[in-house]
């Protein structure tokens, strides 16, 4: 139903409703267009000289045969992206794909060589691989650490409710998100339900074509006109983020008695089972390339799923046996903390290198890990915002990141990084041909963390945090630029590759 | 100390709590009263407690005169960390002491030896081995030494209207912004060039160098006094000005000409500020105030006071000890207190645990984790930190009966059970004796802050003291103290070091 009897188009609605009805789904485009988009040229001419207005992207500056690969990369990053929403399912992928390069489980038992390859699975959410290396453990080793889960939506112990005839599931939410974002989009159901005999059930609705979805719905902007005064982002309570499940059943009882049969009758579980499950509501949308170009990508999770690709594929590409041991570290719960035995900070890292340690000195102790950490580097790979076309107000441009412009490094002081280790990385890069800029948030609006702080923390690591600049951060679709991605996966290839850990650095006399 | 994110307990309104008629505030139908400086209230405490000046004999008060003097030497040339590293570093150095070994030593560590173990340039540890194994107990006194300052962006050089060329930068710690505009500061810290080569920066620091200004509106173009002082100093505009002369080639920019004059002088260029770590900290040096001269002002007395105080109460508690203390005894000064002692280099890094595993194997040859949760667990450890103090002019931001004076020595923290329980601060007192210090808790309602303490006692199960001067406007580019509380820190913190704990 429209809001005019004529049901004619909402651009022909008087100029107060059209304002108010807009402001809730879109941003403020039509406010001051020319002002808002004009990239600031006087500060931007002292880095990007001669191109005030366009500056020299990846792709755009790419010979033929750099854009095939990065081409040929993209397109496995999108496959990727496609199977790997959730935090569960990354993890089957990065198995899979390591299984197939010759990874084989840690065995404690066996002694590893250099050139083997072997993986450490924490609870199926957590996932380390690494390649051991020519020079021993002790000495130091190569790490990089991402993570795989990205903002969704869980369901409650008990999800299933009736609420006016029909069924729904109550959810709580993981990460921080604008709720209005996750409303009127279809999404899937991905998970697993532990059964009370102990069998495991994956669920996975909606990620498929033919498949139904779940939508969480909105009110009509004609019965909501108060709407426009909320906060934007907050229109919603987090407890309103409850999709729709069902609504007809010929069968007699509670239309959610009527989910449970189906539950019981697809799946084996019963209401019950639901207790001890994790079934997240992630976008169903697959991947889809944007606008009139070639490297743009709108898609689900490229936070933080763009490193996790890019690393592993760096790590099962690695053919040599390296100089030093790589551990390629995918953590899970980023998004809330880090917290929990598959986050960052738990105690199941320290364990994946203090038993790479114990295997090949045949002993273990605390300090011989630390010994071992203090001679290591770590790239904490992570997403970070770019300028928005549209707002760009909300970074501070002389030192903010940009689209296609390359590998970020995220230089916002010494609780990112100390110079002595950005040094080694910056100048990998630049004899690698990989393309970066440094990144550092608006100081009065912006704000965020990764697990870079916990690497560095708890296990006295130097660590430098990297990764690409990507749009609309934690939104259901997120859009990045391949030859960002491409260009990440070549920074982390020639970490992994080049002889050293840290460059020696020459003291002041 | 760091500035905390105030949890507000009083979300619940007065009136609405009036409304429940068994709920009153027992005693104040006022509330703005109880934070007046009631001096009845405060008789109570204070009865018979003078000021440390005015307990001191006159041997006393020439060395708590002397003792500001080294202070001020020492707090001139240490305005950041790694500053400060380097001017302990020589202390120690001067007094014998030796560089912390990388490994297992062949000849094990024994008592009378003193170690500095320095970690990243950014913090540091003086150690001298006691007589007993360090998992009976030893004694340390963690302090930091970052103070909050300005600091550069990577990419920090750029041309602003007025043909100005600025520098782009973020703070580090929590700072009233307003405060750090229009002062003459210095440019202090290091740049890793692209080559691997180290160069360090120290410029305004010196009478006749070149400072940077943060320059701030006139009154007479700035009249809306109404925006709120947040708002009028966002942090984005903290940038000083390095450069106005345009260049006579008219081609170039300002700041391409800035850019001349580092490349000429240091030898670098715009990209290795890329990988650097530069620190706006004020350049005016630590003076004398008041016309007895009984204060200090000076940058950073947060928290170099303690550094300092905790650095050479181990010197004087080692010479007194003959050089072979009873137990193992540690002044350990962290950086990146006032961003949360994150990192590598700050107190929650495992650097911290590392350092006593590493006493640990390298005295006895024998080293697993349970020892180190041994020598934590019969420890008694202290988090040097400054506190704040009554203001003369805005006391209501204190509770005035149980917050720090000036003069009336250091504070020791109670601030609830976030920071020591009762039984560890009665065995610290009994330390003490001939100490004047003070109990300090913050206005329940105004203030909050944290220190390295509860990181230590958390992540090492340990018991911890928070103990520190009062200081007046903490977090300004100068700070005020009272010469007397910091020589009494020190006379404290010695005890500690000197003196078994009685029970």
């Amino acid at each position: 139903m429209s809001l005019t009897v004529n049901s004619v188009a909402l651009n022909s609605l008087p100029s107060v409703k059209h304002k108010k009805s807009k402001a809730i789904i879109q941003p403020d485009v039509s406010e001051k267009p020319l002002t808002m988009s004009r990239p600031s040229a006087k500060l931007l001419q002292v880095y990007f000289t001669g191109k005030v207005n366009k500056p020299e992207t990846i792709l755009g500056t790419a010979n033929v045969q750099e854009r095939e690969a990065i081409q040929a990369f993209g397109k496995q990053y999108v496959d990727f992206l496609e199977k790997a929403k959730t935090n569960l399912s990354a993890v089957h992928e990065i198995l899979k794909m390591a299984r197939a390069n010759g990874y084989k489980e840690f065995n404690p038992d066996e002694k590893v060589k250099p050139g083997d390859k072997v993986y450490f699975v924490n609870n199926d959410r957590a996932v380390v691989l690494s390649t051991i290396g020519n020079n021993p453990i002790a000495s130091g080793v190569k790490i990089i650490g991402s993570h795989l889960d990205s903002p969704c939506i869980t369901l409650k112990a008990k999800p299933l409710q009736d609420s006016e005839g029909f069924c729904i599931f109550k959810t709580m939410v993981h990460g921080g998100i604008k709720r209005n974002h996750w409303v009127n989009r279809h999404l899937a159901l991905e998970g697993k339900v532990v059964k009370k005999d102990g069998t495991e059930v994956k669920i996975n609705v909606g990620n498929k074509q033919n498949e139904n979805t779940f939508i969480i719905p909105d009110l009509a902007p004609h019965v909501e006109s108060d709407k426009t005064k909320s906060t934007r982002g907050m229109e919603f309570d987090a407890e309103q983020l409850n999709p729709v499940v069902a609504l007809n059943t010929d069968m007699e009882g509670k239309i959610s008695d009527y989910v449970e049969k189906i539950l019981k009758e697809k799946y084996g579980i019963d209401k019950n089972d639901l207790l001890n499950a994790e079934l997240h509501l992630v976008p169903a949308e697959n991947p889809r390339g944007v606008g009139f170009d070639e490297g743009l990508v709108g898609a689900y999770g490229h936070d933080d799923k763009s490193a996790v690709f890019a690393n592993l594929k760096a790590e099962v590409d690695l053919k040599n046996t390296p100089a030093f041991t790589t551990v390629s570290a995918f953590f899970g719960n980023e998004e809330i903390g880090s917290y929990n035995n598959y986050g960052a900070k738990s105690e199941f890292f320290g364990g994946v290198i203090g038993s790479l340690i114990e295997n090949q000195k045949g002993s273990f102790n605390e300090n011989d890990m630390r010994r071992a950490m203090k001679k290591s580097l770590a790239l904490s790979a992570d997403v970070s915002t770019a300028v928005d076309p549209i707002q760009p107000k909300h970074e501070e441009k002389t030192n903010a990141c940009r689209l296609g412009q390359g590998v970020i490094m995220k230089l916002q002081g010494w609780r990112n990084s100390i110079p002595e280790a950005t040094a080694t990385v910056t100048n990998l890069f630049r004899n690698n041909d990989v393309k970066f800029q440094p990144f550092a948030y608006h100081q009065d609006m912006g704000g965020g963390a990764t697990i870079g702080v916990y690497l560095a923390t708890n296990y006295n690591l130097d660590v430098v945090d990297i990764g690409i600049p990507i749009l609309s951060m934690h939104a259901p679709v997120e859009i990045a630029d391949k030859g960002d991605v491409y260009h990440l996966y070549k920074g982390m290839k020639a970490f992994m590759n080049s002889d050293h850990i840290k460059m020696p650095i020459k003291k002041p006399d | 100390m760091r500035i905390n994110n105030v949890i507000n307990f009083t979300a619940l309104k007065p009136e609405k709590l009036n409304d429940k008629k068994n709920v009153t505030f027992q005693g104040v139908e006022n509330p703005s009263k109880l934070a007046k400086p009631s001096a009845d209230l405060m008789k109570v405490y204070f009865t018979g407690t003078k000021p440390i000046w005015s307990n001191s004999d006159s041997t006393k008060k020439q060395s708590i005169m002397d003792f500001a003097e080294k202070y001020k030497d020492f707090l001139n040339i240490s305005k950041t960390d790694m500053q400060a590293v380097e001017s302990m570093v020589q202390r120690a150095k001067e007094k014998g002491f030796k560089p912390w070994p990388d490994d297992v030593p062949e000849m094990l560590l024994k008592p009378g030896d003193k170690l500095y173990r320095v970690n990243r340039d950014r913090s540091v540890a003086l150690i001298v081995i006691g007589k007993k194994p360090l998992t009976e107990g030893f004694k340390m006194a963690g302090s930091h030494i970052d103070s909050p300052h300005i600091m550069l962006k990577a990419k920090p050089l750029q041309d602003a209207s007025g043909g100005f060329a600025i520098f782009k930068t973020m703070v580090h710690g929590g700072i009233k912004a307003h405060q750090w505009t229009q002062r003459n500061l210095a440019l202090v810290g290091k740049v890793v060039t692209n080559d691997g080569r180290e160069i360090k920066v120290d410029i305004g620091n010196n009478p006749g160098d070149p400072v940077l200004m943060i320059p701030e509106l006139a009154p007479h173009v700035d009249r809306d006094s109404s925006t709120p002082i947040g708002k009028a100093f966002p942090k984005e505009k903290l940038n000083p000005i390095v450069g106005l002369n345009i260049p006579e080639d008219e081609s170039k920019k300002v700041s391409d000409q800035v850019a001349g004059i580092l490349e000429e002088k240091y030898g670098i260029t715009k990209d290795d500020l890329m990988n650097a770590q530069l620190a706006l900290v004020p350049a005016q040096m630590a003076r004398d105030v008041g016309l007895d001269r009984s204060m200090l002002s000076g940058y950073g007395h947060d928290d170099k006071s303690s550094a300092f105080c905790s650095m050479e109460g181990l010197l004087e508690a080692c010479d007194k000890s003959g050089g072979v203390p009873e137990r193992t005894i540690i002044a350990a000064a962290f950086s990146n207190e006032e961003i949360g002692s994150y990192n590598n280099h700050g107190a929650q890094s495992d650097d911290t645990r590392a350092m006593i595993s590493e006493a640990i194997e390298f005295t006895t040859g024998n080293y697993n984790e349970n020892l180190v949760r041994k020598a934590f667990k019969n420890s008694i450890l202290l988090s040097a930190d400054v506190s704040t103090a009554i203001d003369p002019m805005r006391p209501d931001a204190e509770e005035a009966t149980n917050s720090a004076k000036l003069g009336y020595g250091p504070s020791v923290y109670k601030n609830g059970p976030l920071f020591s329980t009762p039984e560890a601060s009665a065995r610290f007192d009994s330390t003490q004796d001939g100490v004047q210090t003070q109990r300090f808790a913050f206005n329940q309602d105004k203030g909050g802050g944290g220190t390295i303490g509860n990181y230590l006692a958390t992540q090492n199960n340990t018991d911890v003291i928070d103990t520190g001067i009062p200081v007046i406007g903490m977090h300004a580019p100068l700070e005020l103290i009272s010469k007397s509380d910091l020589y009494e820190h020190k006379e404290s913190l010695k005890n500690y070091y000197l003196r078994e704990i009685a029970f």
